[in-house]
């Protein structure tokens, strides 16, 4: 559900995700992804995330496909949003997680793990959040973020 | 399932449960994270700072999904058997089943401030509760 809760984001029969409206009651949009499964979504305010069994990250704006990433290799098995917003992570069974910037649309580091196939969602972003609300502090710009890591 | 900080990309937690993990959802308090395993009937709830589960709730039908609502109140848990609101009460740490529903689910999400639970199911059909 998007954060109006009037949207439902899943997947179609047809290699197609649907974008389907409560209070419309019908579906509005129809966001073609190609081969493969859909394994997570996630909504970026308005646009909707997915992630395929094929590896690739797919956002949309509408019906419009506004950013493709194919970092892993094999599936792509989670994502989240960091609460800032513009920043993304998702995980594979290529055992990475990948952090993407939405703003540039890139992808900003890749760590490898020593797990065996993950079948979850990313924990990657709440280190961060969990360290500032613990001390109260604002959580930092997306900027600072990066910065920091490079 | 393992923590990363993703300043440094160190490990900084591990926790396991007892089959594969099917979802995780992680609560705004900002240290608990629900899980749910691959044929299980019951939801784990994990504390960063504790090595195990500090409660597991069962819903009593293998658990396909499971999300906390914004608040990191109420825990939604949906599966093959039906749906279920569970409760947690900071002040007396207990923990409650306001709401429970035969309805099958394989996924669910909350609605906007969480006065909704969207649905669906194996047909892909939604339903919406409120």
């Amino acid at each position: 559900m998007d954060e109006s809760g009037d949207l439902a984001l899943f997947e179609g029969s047809d290699g197609s995700a649907l974008v389907y409206s409560i209070s419309e009651k019908e579906a509005v949009h129809t966001l073609k992804f190609g081969k493969g499964h859909i394994t997570d979504a996630v909504w970026w305010g308005a646009r909707p995330i997915i992630s395929t069994s094929t590896g690739a990250v797919k956002i949309f704006e509408k019906e419009k496909e506004i950013g493709s990433f194919a970092v892993h290799a094999g599936s792509a098995t989670g994502l989240a949003l960091h609460p800032t917003g513009d920043l993304l992570a998702s995980v594979g069974s290529d055992k990475s997680y990948v952090v993407y910037d939405l703003e540039s649309m890139s992808h900003v580091t890749r760590v490898f793990t020593d797990s065996g196939m993950y079948n979850s969602w990313v924990l990657a972003f709440l280190t961060i959040l969990t360290l500032h609300r613990a001390y109260l502090r604002p959580i930092p710009s997306r900027r600072r973020i990066i910065r920091s890591w490079w | 399932m393992k923590v990363y900080n993703v300043k440094s990309g160190d490990l900084a937690a591990q926790f396991s449960t007892e089959g594969p993990l099917l979802r995780l959802s992680f609560s705004e308090n900002g240290t608990w994270f629900a899980a749910a395993s691959e044929n299980s009937t019951s939801v784990d709830i994990f504390d960063l700072r504790k090595p195990k589960a500090v409660k597991t709730l069962d819903l009593g039908s293998a658990v396909t999904a499971v999300q906390w609502d914004y608040t990191g109140q109420f825990l939604a848990i949906a599966g093959a058997g039906g749906v279920a609101v569970e409760e947690y009460n900071k002040k007396s740490k207990k923990w409650t089943e306001p709401f429970k529903k035969g309805i099958p689910a394989t996924a669910l999400a909350w609605g906007a401030s969480g006065s909704s639970i969207t649905l669906l199911n194996g047909d892909g059909a939604l339903t919406l509760l409120k």
